[in-house]
């Protein structure tokens, strides 16, 4: 397992599980239940924000907003929340428009690049 | 505070990662039962009664507001201490706990350090008075 948190690294890290780690108490393999659980958690709410986005199910899309917003928090993903921050301002609005449209395709693309690094560092290999 | 003897919390959360969360850092010092839904909840709660309850607002079937009510309706969990999580900080929701019984209120994504205070707060109050 590579380093938890960006600090050490020259590379900027997508994630830091300072408060993961914390709140696992440093155990490694409880670390790496979180790393899995987060992984399935967010690809998952992505694209379920994708298809209400497409249904214009706006609701839908502010609850599951709503939900996973703490997870952010939890596992530093300070850029993703940032995008995040951004695309709830857009949906709050409820109009469907160009602008939101990329913004959930970028909010897709760093999602993307966060799971493939934790993916990386851990040596989690399934799809 | 007792060593010999975990104090049972319930955690109840639809959030998979949270339910994980709040279990690997109380469970050190707690026999820690996490459910994923209110429904479930009351199930188990006919079985089992906890030193205090941790719970989540905004779950589908049944939200935090009703599962709190409930609780207070039924005469074994009239008394127990209850934390609501939620991610909304708006003060309406916490007057909202309050008067429906909840003891403490705690914002999502919270500090692990103020929810273990509040929990020690909770399970302990003659103790925790006593630091004082």
């Amino acid at each position: 397992m590579k380093s938890l948190s960006n600090s050490n690294s020259s590379h900027v890290k997508l994630y830091d599980l300072q408060l993961v780690v914390q709140m696992c108490r440093g155990n490694d393999e409880q670390i790496l239940k979180m790393v899995r659980v987060f992984i399935d958690q967010i690809s998952q709410s992505i694209k379920e924000i994708e298809c209400a986005y497409f249904e214009n199910d706006f609701l839908k899309i502010k609850s599951l907003a709503h939900k996973i917003k703490p997870l952010f928090t939890y596992f530093g993903t300070s850029k993703l929340e940032k995008e995040f921050l951004l695309t709830e301002v857009l949906l709050l609005k409820e109009i469907i428009s160009l602008e939101l449209e990329l913004k959930i395709v970028k909010l897709n693309l760093i999602v993307l690049e966060v799971i493939s690094e934790m993916k990386n560092d851990f040596n989690i290999t399934y799809e | 505070m007792n060593k010999f003897i975990k104090k049972k919390i319930l955690v109840v959360d639809d959030e998979i990662s949270i339910c994980m969360l709040l279990h690997n850092f109380l469970s050190e010092n707690y026999e820690v039962s996490t459910m994923n839904s209110a429904l479930e909840a009351l199930d188990w709660l006919e079985g089992n009664l906890p030193d205090l309850i941790i719970s989540d607002i905004q779950m589908s079937k049944m939200d935090g507001y009703e599962f709190l009510a409930k609780l207070r309706q039924r005469g074994f969990t009239k008394h127990t201490p209850i934390i609501m999580l939620s991610g909304r900080a708006e003060s309406k929701e916490r007057i909202k706990c309050y008067r429906l019984g909840a003891q403490d209120y705690l914002t999502k994504p919270f500090n692990p350090e103020e929810l273990e205070e509040l929990v020690k707060k909770n399970l302990y109050p003659i103790h925790y008075a006593i630091k004082w």
